[in-house]
């Protein structure tokens, strides 16, 4: 990465604009021709350091909704397949192995409560979870995903 | 499929990321930009952002930590660049923990000193270190995540 690169990284990872060529807008506001832009952005998403432009939800979002972090202790040979049936869940935003005796992490954001049940139902019964937490969320007080590039 | 429910997946990093995005839900992309800008007024988007790879990056030491605070001494953890994520949650009897951070460190001894803070400062926490990241499509085009 040059230095072109690293200052279009701390942009977008900041903001991404909407609008009909959100390219254009970048190029205005950083100062770098749009070609060059296009082809840094979509350089830097085929080496993999960026995966996909996702929304920052505003505070509407989250008092309308419930979210709960749930740690799971899951026999290490079904982690993987558990974790096939939670990505079908459009309500799971993050899965993460562990190193503890709750070894599998998610989150679950929904604006319905039953949702939530009935996955509890349906999900955390079964029989390769041998227990379970669900943490459910009071008060957000940072979410700020922007990894420093020096 | 709900607006927000698809925007919830991401959008695919493409020349045309909007009109891409229009053109798999069967829409104009200017009626997608003139949705999407609805929600932003409502406060239910604030805007968008691109989703890095913390890996490729370079943050290799990521863990959640639990703590337990009575009174939070909260400035520590908004201050601190190597966290994203900072919530307050309801405890339960088995797991006595109600504050939540998610650390991203370059080297183990990034984390290590962030433990010896709350050490300091008196802090119940317990690390939990990441080891695979299970989320989504994307483990089958960058299997080097883990």
């Amino acid at each position: 990465m040059d230095e072109i690169d690293k200052k279009i990284l701390r942009k977008i990872q900041e903001s991404f604009p909407v609008s009909p060529d959100p390219y254009l807008d970048l190029s205005m506001e950083l100062h770098i021709d749009r070609d060059i832009i296009v082809k840094k952005i979509l350089n830097l998403s085929e080496m993999g350091y960026i995966k996909r432009i996702v929304p920052r939800f505003g505070n509407k979002f989250y008092s309308n909704s419930i979210g709960a972090l749930i740690g799971a202790s899951v026999e290490e040979d079904s982690i993987e397949s558990l974790a096939e049936i939670l990505n079908r869940y459009g309500e799971i935003t993050h899965i993460y192995m562990r190193d503890n005796e709750y070894n599998l992490w998610f989150t679950f954001v929904t604006v319905d409560e039953n949702k939530l049940k009935r996955f509890k139902d349906e999900i955390l019964t079964r029989r390769e979870i041998k227990k379970y937490v669900i943490l459910m969320s009071e008060m957000r007080y940072k979410l700020n995903v922007n990894f420093g590039v020096d | 499929m709900d607006i927000i429910e698809r925007l919830r997946k991401g959008i695919a990093i493409t020349e045309d990321p909007f009109g891409d995005l229009a053109k798999e839900i069967g829409i104009s992309k200017e009626s997608l930009i003139r949705e999407i800008r609805y929600y932003m007024e409502n406060g239910v988007i604030d805007g968008f952002r691109v989703l890095a790879d913390q890996n490729k990056l370079g943050y290799r030491v990521n863990a959640l930590v639990a703590m337990k605070m009575d009174d939070c001494e909260c400035n520590m953890f908004l201050e601190n660049p190597n966290i994203s994520h900072f919530y307050r949650r309801k405890e339960e009897k088995n797991f006595p923990y109600n504050y939540f951070a998610m650390v991203h460190c370059r080297d183990d001894d990034c984390l290590k000193k962030f433990s010896e803070e709350l050490k300091k400062r008196n802090i119940p926490h317990v690390i939990m270190r990441t080891l695979k990241d299970l989320k989504g499509e994307k483990r089958n085009v960058h299997s080097s995540d883990a």
